[in-house]
């Protein structure tokens, strides 16, 4: 965790310092958006954790194990790939669930196959599609998309093993 | 927004319940102390993940990236869709507009799917909290195995549904 906070601090000086190149009050104005949009979200954070915490506790870890394990095969996929599409919520919400699953001993390849379902499938996006591409759009996306949550899982099954 | 914070509250207080039933007091503190513990660990790391996000915004204006793309179909124009939803910061309010304009101004469809795709599983502002929270080993494994995914969607798409640039769903734009 530690590695990873250096990092993302070496990435935000180095995008400070080119916003700063461009114009003297752009690094000010990103920072002002970021920390805007966390403290909007912080309410929806905190319930989330929380949420997250009580998954962990409540969900036996037999049942993960047996249904998200690494062990639970197609079956295990097909589950995370379908539970990570219904989502309709921010990676805010949806990665401490996600980090809630790792903990009680969902496998590497149910968790792909849930985060990329998350990412392809995710039912939060459906009204601005909607919206701005129509109903037909949506139809066809979600034909294309249909497949890869699934083979993502397989293809981490192969990478990672039983 | 304040919908599901009342749903996501609403489960909270459920799973609290469960929790009490499931193992008195003991679990339902433990459920918080768990709460607390992942968030303890994951403070630093949302606050740097927001700033990112903040700076990918003002330095990557959505106008850039439609005059980026505009216009733009075939495996070229697939592959820098993928590229472009990698480099979009913000959530679907900000990149469906995006989506809206170059559909209108003639992308393909192959290239809107890439696009979408890759805002999905390349989104750059948002993986340092997927290996803030996963670890860097399950994030290199899903990166791997969803490196293809834009290519192949756009390529699919247009199969399945290509046409002209900026034919088919863009009509059925209200």
């Amino acid at each position: 965790m530690r590695q990873t906070i250096g990092m993302l601090a070496v990435i935000a000086l180095a995008l400070s310092l080119a916003a700063r190149w461009r114009n003297p009050d752009l690094a000010t104005r990103g920072w002002k958006t970021g920390l805007h949009s966390l403290r909007r979200q912080l309410p929806l954070l905190a319930i989330a954790f929380t949420l997250a915490g009580y998954l962990e506790a409540v969900l036996p870890r037999d049942f993960i194990r047996s249904w998200m394990g690494a062990g639970a095969g197609l079956s295990g996929i097909l589950l995370g790939s379908v539970a990570g599409g219904l989502l309709p919520l921010g990676p805010y919400i949806v990665f401490p669930m996600g980090a809630a699953l790792q903990a009680g001993g969902a496998g590497i390849p149910t968790l792909v196959a849930f985060v990329t379902g998350w990412m392809l499938w995710g039912t939060g996006k459906l009204a601005f599609e909607f919206a701005t591409l129509g109903p037909a759009f949506t139809l066809r996306r979600m034909v294309v998309y249909l497949v890869f949550p699934p083979l993502a899982g397989m293809l981490a099954y192969l990478i990672t093993g039983p | 927004m304040l919908g599901v914070v009342r749903v996501l509250a609403a489960l909270t207080v459920a799973l609290g319940v469960v929790a009490y039933i499931q193992g008195g007091w003991s679990l339902w503190f433990q459920g918080l102390a768990n709460a607390a513990r992942t968030l303890y660990g994951a403070a630093g790391l949302l606050v740097l993940a927001f700033v990112i996000s903040g700076l990918m915004e003002v330095l990557i204006p959505p106008p850039a990236i439609r005059k980026w793309l505009g216009g733009k179909s075939g495996v070229r124009g697939i592959m820098l869709g993928g590229a472009a939803g990698a480099l979009t910061p913000g959530g679907p309010y900000v990149y469906y507009p995006i989506c809206m304009n170059l559909y209108r101004n003639g992308a393909g469809t192959g290239t809107i799917m890439a696009y979408l795709a890759g805002k999905g599983v390349w989104d750059l502002a948002r993986l340092p909290l997927e290996i803030g929270f996963f670890g860097g080993r399950f994030t290199a494994v899903r990166l791997a195995v969803t490196a293809l995914v834009p290519l192949a969607a756009g390529l699919l798409g247009n199969y399945l549904f290509g046409g002209p640039p900026g034919r088919g769903a863009g009509g059925d734009t209200p």
